[in-house]
Order: C-alpha cells, then sequence, then structure tokens
C-alpha cells in the first residue's frame, strides 16, 4: 500500500467514524397517523431540531380506514411507533386502559388546553393524549350563487327551506348531499340535532334523562328528510369525495361539510369564496349549536423504546407554536387557547367563533360516550339515515331502533 | 433400561426409512401449522373471550355466539348470511350461463380464439383495488360512463344511483364481480370441453344427434364434474367475499348494509369500521369461527359429489 491509499483509507476511515457517531446520536420517533400530514410534520421536525439537533420523525399516515386495524396489530406485536395518534374519546379510552399509552398529565404541561378538549382524550381524570383538532361540522355555501339570488344566511329552518326553494325555482341544485357514506350522514344528523334539539336536551339524553324515542328527536330525523327534495339527482350513491369536488365546481349551492373540507375546496376552485353558517334552529330566539369534537390525540406508546425522545416531541405538540403550525398548515382548528387563524382563512375565523361560543357542551354522535359500546351510535346512526332516505324505514323506527341499541350496553340508558 | 435406548432409536430410525416421505413434507407442514393450523386454533380461543383486542381478556364461554345466533347481532349476521346466499346463487348461475355459454362459442369459433380467451380473461387479472376504482368511476351517479350513457340515448329512467340504492347495491357489485371473473369458469369449460374424445361427439353424430342434443347428452353430462368443482369454488368464494365490497362500499357495507356479506361483518367487529366505535376481537373470532363452520362441510360435500360424477 502506498502513501496515497494509506492517507485515503486513514481519511475514509474517519469519515465513517464520525458518520457513525452522528448516526448514533440520532434518535429517530416514529409517528403513525390516518392524515395525510407529511410536509407538516416535516415542518414540525425541523423546528424541534432547532432546540433538540439529534431527533428525526419517522412519520407514517394510512388510510383513513385501514389505519384502526393496522394500529392494533402493531400494538399487539409490538412493532407499534413511539406516538401513537388516537381517536377521540373511545380511540383513547381502547388504548389507555388496559395500559398501552401512558398518561400524560403528570409529565406534561397541559395548561394551554381547556377542559373541554382534554375530556375527550382523558380516562378516569388522567389525560392519555394531546389533543390536535377540533372539528364542527356545518353548513357552506356559495356566496356568488347566494348574491345572484339576493339570498341571505337564514336564520331560521324555515328560512333555510325558502332559500332551498328560490335556488331550486331558479334551476339551482340547493344541496350537495353525499348520501353513499354512514358516517357522513350520521353527521349530518347531529349537525342538524344540534340545533334543533338544543344542548340542554341533549345533555338530558346523554345522562339518560331523554330517550332518542321522545317527539323532539323524531322531529330531528324528519328534518333531513325535509331537505331530500333539495338535494341532487342520485343522491344516494353520491361518496363524501364526490361532495368534496361537486361542491366548489358549483354543481349546488349548499353542501354540509366538515372544517377539513375548506382545504380542498380552495384547492379546487380557489377563486370562489364560501360561506359557512350553523343549521339554523327552528325558533328565531334559540340559539343556532356546533356540533364540535375532538378529533384526536398523541399518545405515548408504553412500550416506546425512545421515550425520552418521543417526550420531546409530545412536549412540542402542547406548544402554542405547535398549535399556530398546526392551522396554518392544515386549516383545521387547533384545541390550544389562543390560538388564532391568519386573516385570510376566514372560513377558519369562523369555524373558531362556532368552537368559542356556540360548542354543545355534550354531544351524542361521533366521538361520543355512546359510542364506546357495540352497537354504538356512529354506525346505526348513519346506516338508519340511509333506511329513512330510501324509506325502508320511518324515523320513528329509526329512533326505536336507536335506543334498543345503545340501551343494551350503556347504562344511563338502562334505568 | 440400558438395552431400551437403542431399541427405541433403532425403531424411530426404521419408521423414518420407511416413511421418508415425511420428512419431505415437513417443511410445508411447519409454514402450514404456524400460518394456518395455529391462527385457526387460536380463533377459535379467542371466540370464547370478551376482548377488545387490546388489553385483558374476559372469559365468557360461548356468550359470543348467543350474542351472534340469539342477541343483539342476529339480525346483522342473518341478513348477512342471506346476503352471501344470494351472491353465490347469482354468482354460480352467472358463471355457468355465461362461462358455459362462452366457453361453448368459443369452442365452434376457429379463427381469433385465442383472441376472445384474453379479452375474456383480462379483467381477472386486475387488482380488486383496481377494479373497485374503475368501476366507482364507471357508476358515479353524476359523472360515471354508465348513467351518461344512458341519459345519451334517452334513457333517463336507467340513470339510477347503482350504489346507492338498497335494492341495486348488490346485484351491482355481483354484476362487477361477474365480469371480473368470468374469464375462469370460460377458460374451465373450455378445457373441459377440449378434453371430451371427438370420437363421442362423432359416434353422436353417426346416431343422428344434432346440435342441442349434442350439447344436452355429450357435453353437459360430461363436463358435469367440472361444474361441480366451479359450484364448490364459487361457494368458497362468495362465502368469503370481502375485497370487491370493501373497495366499493368500505366497511359499513351500505346503503343501511343492503352490501352485508359474513366477510364485511367480520370485519367491522373485529376492527369497529371507520375506527369511530368500539371494537370486539372475541365476537370477531367467533364470526370467523362460524364462516369455517359453514364452509368446510358445503366445501367436503360438493366436493364428494363432484367425484361421483367423474367417469
Amino acid at each position: 500500500m502506498n502513501r496515497k491509499q494509506l492517507t485515503f483509507m486513514v481519511v475514509l476511515c474517519l469519515v465513517l467514524l464520525v458518520a457513525n457517531s452522528a448516526l448514533a446520536r440520532t434518535q429517530t420517533v416514529s409517528l403513525w397517523n390516518w392524515r395525510g400530514e407529511t410536509e407538516f410534520w416535516a415542518a414540525v421536525e425541523k423546528e424541534i431540531r432547532k432546540e433538540h439537533p439529534e431527533i428525526r420523525i419517522d412519520y407514517r399516515t394510512f388510510i383513513p380506514t385501514e389505519y384502526d386495524s393496522i394500529l392494533m396489530v402493531g400494538m399487539q406485536s409490538g412493532e407499534g411507533p413511539d406516538i401513537i395518534t388516537l381517536r377521540g374519546g373511545p380511540g383513547v379510552a381502547k388504548f389507555a386502559e388496559p395500559g398501552m399509552v401512558e398518561r400524560l398529565d403528570k409529565i406534561l404541561d397541559f395548561s394551554l388546553f381547556p377542559e373541554g378538549a382534554l375530556t375527550q382524550a382523558s380516562m378516569n381524570a388522567g389525560v392519555y393524549g394531546v389533543p390536535f383538532a377540533l372539528q364542527t361540522y356545518q353548513i357552506y355555501y356559495n356566496k356568488e350563487i347566494y348574491a345572484k339570488y339576493g339570498l341571505k344566511e337564514p336564520a331560521t329552518w324555515d328560512q333555510l327551506i325558502e332559500n332551498c326553494r328560490v335556488l331550486q325555482a331558479n334551476g339551482v341544485t340547493p344541496f350537495y348531499f353525499q348520501g353513499r357514506e354512514g358516517w357522513g350522514l350520521s353527521l349530518v344528523q347531529t349537525t342538524i340535532g344540534a340545533s334543533i334539539l338544543g344542548a340542554e336536551w341533549i345533555t338530558g339524553l346523554v345522562k339518560g334523562k331523554n330517550a332518542f324515542t321522545d317527539p323532539k328527536f323524531i322531529d330531528s330525523l324528519y328534518k333531513v328528510l325535509e331537505l331530500k327534495p333539495f338535494m341532487q339527482k342520485n343522491f344516494e350513491a353520491a361518496s363524501y369525495s364526490d361532495m368534496q369536488m361537486a361542491f366548489p365546481m358549483e354543481k349546488a349551492a349548499m353542501t354540509f361539510g366538515g372544517m377539513w373540507d375548506v382545504k380542498s375546496f380552495d384547492q379546487i376552485a380557489p377563486e370562489k369564496e364560501w360561506g359557512m353558517f350553523l343549521v339554523p334552529p327552528v325558533k328565531k330566539t334559540d340559539r343556532p349549536y356546533a356540533y364540535a369534537y375532538m378529533d384526536g390525540a398523541y399518545g405515548l406508546n408504553s412500550a416506546s423504546k425512545n421515550r425520552e425522545a418521543a417526550l420531546k416531541v409530545l412536549e412540542f405538540t402542547t406548544s402554542a407554536k405547535f398549535g399556530q403550525m398546526f392551522v396554518e398548515f392544515n386549516q383545521e382548528i387547533s384545541p390550544i387557547a389562543g390560538i388564532q387563524a391568519p386573516a385570510e382563512l376566514t372560513e377558519l375565523q369562523q369555524g373558531l367563533k362556532f368552537v368559542e361560543h356556540h360548542a354543545l357542551p355534550d354531544i351524542y354522535g361521533v366521538r361520543s360516550v355512546l359510542t364506546f359500546g357495540v352497537p354504538d351510535i356512529h354506525t346505526l346512526l348513519g346506516a338508519g339515515m340511509q333506511a329513512i332516505l330510501s324509506g325502508e324505514k320511518t324515523p320513528k323506527q329509526l329512533a326505536e331502533e336507536l335506543q334498543t341499541g345503545i340501551a343494551s350496553w350503556y347504562k344511563p340508558f338502562q334505568k | 433400561m440400558n438395552s431400551e435406548i437403542p431399541t427405541r432409536q433403532s425403531s424411530f430410525l426404521l419408521f423414518i426409512r420407511k416413511h421418508n416421505y415425511l420428512l419431505l413434507v415437513l417443511p410445508a407442514l411447519l409454514l402450514y401449522t404456524v400460518f394456518i393450523i395455529y391462527p385457526f386454533l387460536n380463533s377459535i380461543r379467542y371466540s370464547f373471550f370478551e376482548w377488545s383486542g387490546v388489553g385483558p381478556m374476559t372469559y365468557i364461554g360461548l356468550g359470543n355466539y348467543h350474542t351472534i345466533f340469539f342477541g343483539a347481532l342476529q339480525e346483522f349476521f342473518v341478513r348477512a348470511l342471506k346476503h352471501n346466499l344470494f351472491a353465490f346463487v347469482i354468482n354460480f348461475s352467472l358463471q355457468t350461463i355465461f362461462g358455459l355459454g362462452l366457453a361453448l362459442a368459443l369452442y365452434a369459433v376457429t379463427k381469433g380464439s385465442n383472441l376472445y380467451k384474453t379479452i375474456f380473461f383480462l379483467p381477472n387479472t386486475l387488482s380488486t383495488v383496481i377494479v373497485g376504482f374503475l368501476w366507482n368511476l364507471l357508476l358515479n351517479p353524476q359523472w360515471g360512463m354508465v348513467n351518461r350513457f344512458f341519459e345519451m340515448v334517452g334513457l333517463d329512467f336507467l340513470s339510477r344511483p347503482w350504489l346507492g340504492d338498497p335494492k341495486l347495491a348488490l346485484p351491482t357489485i355481483l354484476a362487477v364481480s361477474a365480469w371480473r371473473g368470468l374469464g375462469f369458469p370460460i377458460l374451465v369449460y373450455l378445457a373441459a370441453l377440449l378434453a371430451i374424445p371427438e370420437e363421442y361427439v362423432e359416434a353422436a353424430k353417426i346416431d343422428g344427434a344434432k346440435g342441442f342434443q349434442i350439447i344436452h347428452h355429450i357435453y353437459i353430462p360430461l363436463i358435469l364434474p367440472t361444474t361441480f368443482t366451479l359450484m364448490t369454488l364459487s361457494f368458497i368464494w362468495t362465502f368469503n367475499m370481502f375485497d370487491l365490497i370493501f373497495a366499493l362500499q368500505g366497511a359499513s357495507a351500505g346503503p343501511n348494509y343492503a352490501t352485508d356479506v359474513l366477510g364485511t361483518l367480520f370485519y367491522r367487529i373485529t376492527f369497529g369500521g371507520m375506527g369511530s366505535s368500539a371494537t370486539g376481537m372475541g365476537l370477531g373470532a367467533a364470526i370467523a369461527v362460524v364462516i369455517f363452520s359453514v364452509l368446510f362441510p358445503v366445501s367436503y360435500l360438493l366436493n364428494r359429489i363432484s367425484k361421483k360424477f367423474e367417469l
């Protein structure tokens, strides 16, 4: 070996040594999620690395309908991620109960979170996840179409029906409705139910004082049927993604949608303007309510091999900085107190107002306590709404089915 | 004592020498045990527990089976079972009528037979996800080709919510399934027809038999074992049906469970559908055991019957 070769070998060894020690210092935190947020988490990693340069985030996203089964298998086999994205309510309890996720309220500072947001990430007074998004479901309308026919945001249910009539008389489909996926219909019913039933009645329902078979609830089911003549042709076969495409393409003047839909509406038709309003109550004097729920929370896998690094990532998710990034990147509502939406995101600003001033204190559909057992309300309501809309069942029959189904396992209904 | 050991050893060696094929079977047997037998036995064990899939398991004896046959799941189970049976009848009828019909046509065709075979078999090579995606587009209520076509030719009444109407959804999915799978029975029937000795047909012709008489008295009896084999396969496929329904309607098998079969019921109960509901691994395992208990004896019986018709 000549001198040149020897020098090359020494340099190569040194480079490998340095690279190896750098790699050894790197701590990779794995995170699984059902939400397509690759860019967002790359930005989060960049932010965290300013203080903790050794941390890397291995972010993996899965198809929402397959996420839960993949996570369950991963956790059972000990191959789960360090940080788990848990669905709110029963999703948190499912992993907290057997101790598969760590209790976090004694390790992390949750002072920036309102109590309401922490409830759906808690079990037995302990917080097991960092809530990341509050969702609301409401009616979106195309501002241009509304202006063209001199329509205003309705203050009562009758005004909403009147708006539909005006639109229909002018050859405009009033509502683009997705009828194919039960979960979407369940969200529509609870959105209508929020304002038609009111906060007091819903709290009474959750406590077992009221029943689904009460005429008031049956009336809220009839309200969905009242909208049927104003839905597009063959709405029964339209999927949620059809709705996400058709509404911004002006196939209808209004649609029911979640806070998460704004981003896709804007991507499809950036030049259009959307307005949104809560389902109007029957009487003008009644208050409209928003069905707001916590979408999910980040939990710490009890079997994590990178516990310290994972905690640093979770610590960041409890900060105002993370909340601000979440709002700006995802255009959704962060549960962290005091986070403001940028001025250009008007829908988001309105969504924040809905949560602040109109959120129901108790909920009865998705993410509620009525989804903790089998059969759950979200599934029963979704399929039941399809049955009502196709004429297979009457609202009364569905109400009886809901009451019997939930009472089979939910204690307050068994009194 | 000491004298016994060599005797035992030698008898073991003798046994292995005599049955050395067992050594060749061993690797496959091991794999089969690990990936089939063990999970299956485990499923039977889980079916006696109340278990969400994570956390502690509570032994409840036959509680899950009671829930399926007499409890909260009875309605779901009976409906799903009926849908499976309906799927089997439709699937088997379509593959017999169209599969045999097209196979007879291909048998008679002298030119371009290979091209037709390729065309008929092509959908079979597509993955379920692609088939689901493709038909989702074609059957889209607003911009799908199917409804557009009917509207264009003035048959507006046929522009329907194919996957959204509880009465149409399952037949539509079965039609898609037939479109995808028809190539297989065509090829199997064609192979069976080609295996029939030419002398039988010639003898029949000498005896004065013509067209349909030859089909009725020669072809059909001789391809009866093939029909039974296809019936067995059709039964197994339709009772394991899941992927196409999941690709087109999701785990909720809507609308209002109109396309729910035992496979989707199992998935929804076990994994909780969209994840917004509770999960029941124990209950799901019980459903899986019930599916097996239906599939195994019926498939065995059909297989035995088909053997009786073999020449």
